[in-house]
């Protein structure tokens, strides 16, 4: 296998860091809790993506193991969140965050 | 003595039973003993006073001999510091031993009729018998800090009997300045302690006595300034307990206690501890004569002051108060002249003819409805034959009359100072016959005007006593019952004669009566060198009459000088002197207080001032209140001030900023998902840029 170089690295810490950060917007701007649910994957996929990028260049498996680590992780968190997201939606009938504000000072 | 133990083990089981009395009365006597809550504390009392009269009788008969020690086991040890359990049994422990044990055994065969029907029965035998416990070990400890145990017990037995009746403001108050009065003595007693083991390394008595260090001249000089020091602190730690001046207040308001505990602790034993605790340390009192001459200046000065407002006094226990302060006053001027052996003789008879008059008050008292003004009250002796009869004996050995307890031991005090080395002993010896003319004039003062005349009863006269306590409904029906004493309603309800009262009462009165009598003797006949018992049974009490101090010049000279030598005016003569004194204060009390009372009205009169200044104790509690009270007071006010503005600002100042942190940062906490997201980021964003500017 070829080795990687460092342009094409840069590429691809480049897409992580577009993917977080559209993660990012999206977590700050959303009001639907699914979509802000969605937003807090793509930021996921950014980091594997990074961690991907950085075993392909450093030609070892760590960091597609550690990837492998965290979908798996990711996909048991999305089961709880996405419980939880049903919970509250019967709670209240709508997904919209703003309304569970009850904890402020 | 007790089969199977030693004469030293059943010495040092004697403070024990009345303690396994107290423990009984106290987890039993609610519940289970009630009104027989007086079995185990006289049982226990009474075999502690048979093996101090056995004790007693084999000191006699020189099967004990001198000093005798026993370690019972080391309570505090630590590095070279060992302060052992230990009893140091010699003729003067033995004589105190017999004294407190055998008065109290009477006392509480008293007490068992007295308090009758009384709520809170049990409280009194459980305390009186931990007092009992705490006396005996004080006068047995073999060193200081058990000594100091006993000291501080009696103390608290004292503070809780004189507030036995709690429920009356008086009394509260009255326990509490008994104790914080006591609080002065016991710290400078405590200070003394510690001196003396920095200067001699042990606490134990026969070390510290019978140290060669006492007689090291070089010792002596290099520790001068420290042995007075050791001295003064332990003559105030007497001074307190023993109702000296000025330290005395506490005594006459202490007999809002019941009677029996006024006879008992505050007439009989308790306030003796104080002439204790000197006689026994006579050996460092003798190092320090400065000392031992200021303790007798102050006895012969509160003998005199107590005896005088006692002139002027109308309640009959007062009046017996200031007389025992008096008569402690006596005790500290034979100390004060290097004369335990008439000080102790002193404490032996009068704890007998003292108990008396108490309890014959107490008896009086009881059928009078609780009342002791002798304004109010006249010629009872037509309805008390046996209890005037006693206190008859009881004022003629406190007056000191020829022939009774208190003459002997009085005037062995006034001939010793009489005949003192120290050059203003005959002063005192005057003074102090002055005040036996005082203590007659007084004591018959109320013989006459209670007991002789037309009979005139107070309104309240066989009334029971007002109870003290406002009992709780429930407790009250208790009472009235009848489980506690059957027929004591019916007492409050129709009133029954004023009469001497139960067997139990009357029957210790007699015992008593006979002592007062009788004791004295021991004071002339029955030594076996052709003087009294007493003198030559405590003659060999190590140093008990001071002893020949090495004078301290210089390191290296020694000059021994004795003690009591000079015979200035003889003891015979000093007898008739007295006597003569005594009889005129009867024959002026007869006068103005039985014979023609307006008389003695209209010399009151014509002496206000006086009589006023005398009332009013001359001022003590009032200087008291102004010098110290009132000082205290207002610093108080002044701290509170002080306290309030600036220690309760700055604590205002230090919780006001994080609560204003907290008021600002709230604002931040608005509940809303996103900000906690920005937040977040925004703080993750710092800490990348922090440490990159930190790895640049």
């Amino acid at each position: 296998m070829p080795v990687m170089s460092q342009a094409v690295l840069y590429e691809y810490l480049a897409l992580g860091a577009v993917l977080f950060v559209l993660g990012l917007i999206g977590f700050v701007a959303r009001r639907n809790m699914i979509l802000i649910f969605l937003s807090t994957e793509i930021m996921f996929q950014g980091v594997a993506v990074n961690l991907i990028a950085f075993g392909r260049y450093w030609m070892n498996m760590d960091g597609q193991s550690f990837v492998i680590f965290l979908l798996t992780i990711a996909a048991a968190e999305a089961s709880l969140a996405l419980g939880l997201v049903i919970l509250l939606f019967r709670r209240r009938e709508t997904l919209n965050v703003d309304v569970w504000s009850e904890m402020q000072g | 003595m007790l089969p199977g133990l030693s004469i030293m083990q059943s010495v040092a089981l004697i403070p024990l039973f009345p303690l396994l009395a107290a423990l009984i009365i106290t987890l039993s006597g609610a519940r289970v003993l009630k009104s027989r809550s007086w079995m185990p504390a006289v049982i226990g009392v009474a075999i502690s006073a048979v093996l101090a009269l056995s004790l007693l009788v084999m000191f006699q008969r020189g099967q004990i001999v001198g000093v005798q020690y026993l370690t019972i086991y080391h309570w505090i040890s630590s590095g070279g510091f060992s302060i052992p359990i230990g009893i140091y049994v010699d003729p003067l422990t033995s004589l105190f031993l017999a004294f407190v044990t055998f008065v109290s055994t009477l006392i509480f065969i008293y007490s068992c009729g007295y308090m009758q029907g009384d709520y809170g029965y049990f409280r009194f035998f459980a305390y009186m018998s931990l007092f009992v416990f705490f006396m005996c070990t004080l006068v047995l400890a073999d060193n200081f800090v058990l000594l100091y145990l006993g000291w501080e017990g009696v103390g608290l037995a004292s503070y809780l009997l004189v507030g036995y009746y709690y429920t009356r403001p008086a009394a509260r108050e009255a326990a509490k300045k008994a104790f914080i009065v006591n609080r002065i003595g016991d710290t400078c007693l405590a200070i003394a302690i510690f001196i003396i083991y920095l200067v001699f390394h042990t606490e134990t008595f026969s070390r510290i006595f019978q140290s060669n260090d006492l007689k090291n001249v070089g010792f002596l000089a290099a520790h001068h300034g420290t042995l007075i020091w050791i001295a003064l602190l332990l003559m105030f730690g007497a001074f307190a307990k023993s109702a000296q001046f000025p330290l005395h207040v506490w005594l006459p308001d202490a007999m809002e206690g019941p009677t029996p505990v006024s006879a008992l602790i505050h007439a009989a034993t308790m306030v003796t501890a104080g002439v204790y605790l000197i006689a026994r340390c006579m050996p460092l009192f003798t190092l320090a004569m400065p000392v031992l001459h200021l303790v007798g200046v102050v006895g012969c000065f509160t003998a005199f002051m107590a005896a005088t407002i006692a002139m002027c006094q109308y309640d009959m226990k007062r009046i017996w108060a200031y007389s025992t302060v008096s008569q402690l006053g006596y005790m500290f001027m034979a100390l004060g002249v290097a004369s335990g052996t008439a000080a102790v003789f002193h404490v032996f008879t009068h704890a007998f003819f003292k108990a008396l008059l108490f309890l014959s008050t107490g008896s009086v008292m009881h059928a009078m409805g609780g009342e002791l003004d002798i304004r109010k009250m006249s010629g009872i002796r037509k309805v008390m034959p046996i209890t005037a009869g006693c206190l008859l004996i009881g004022a003629l050995a406190l007056a000191g009359f020829p022939g009774f307890a208190g003459f002997f031991s009085k005037d062995e005090i006034l001939s010793a100072a009489m005949n003192a080395t120290w050059t203003w002993g005959p002063l005192l010896s005057v003074v102090g016959l002055l005040t036996a003319l005082i203590t007659a004039y007084y004591t018959f003062r109320v013989f006459f005007r209670v007991f002789m005349g037309d009979l005139v009863l107070p309104a309240t006269a066989g009334m029971h006593e007002p109870s003290a306590f406002v009992l709780p409904e429930s407790a009250h029906h208790e009472v009235s019952s009848g489980h506690a004493s059957p027929g004591h309603a019916d007492h409050q309800a129709d009133g029954h004669k004023p009469t001497d009262g139960s067997a139990a009462m009357w029957m210790p009165l007699i015992i008593l009566a006979c002592g007062a009598a009788l004791v004295g003797y021991l004071g002339v006949f029955g030594g076996t060198n052709g003087g009294g018992w007493i003198q030559s049974f405590l003659s060999p009490v190590h140093l008990l009459n001071g002893a020949a101090p090495p004078v301290v010049i210089t390191p290296g000279t020694h000059i021994p000088v004795q003690a009591v030598s000079t015979l200035r005016v003889a003891p015979a003569i000093l007898m008739g002197v007295s006597s003569a004194l005594v009889l005129l204060g009867v024959l002026v009390a007869a006068y103005f207080h039985w014979v023609n009372r307006r008389a003695a009205d209209a010399v009151g009169a014509a002496l206000v001032p006086v009589v006023k200044f005398l009332e009013n104790k001359w001022y003590i509690d009032e200087l008291y209140n102004y010098g110290i009270v009132q000082p205290l007071w207002l610093l108080g006010q002044a701290l509170s001030i002080f306290d309030r503005f600036v220690v309760d600002g700055v604590v205002f100042v230090i919780g006001f900023f994080p609560q204003f942190t907290g008021y600002i940062l709230k604002s931040t906490q608005s509940g809303r998902l996103r900000y906690y997201g920005i937040g977040m980021i925004a703080g993750v964003v710092v800490v990348i840029l922090g440490v990159l500017y930190l790895l640049r």
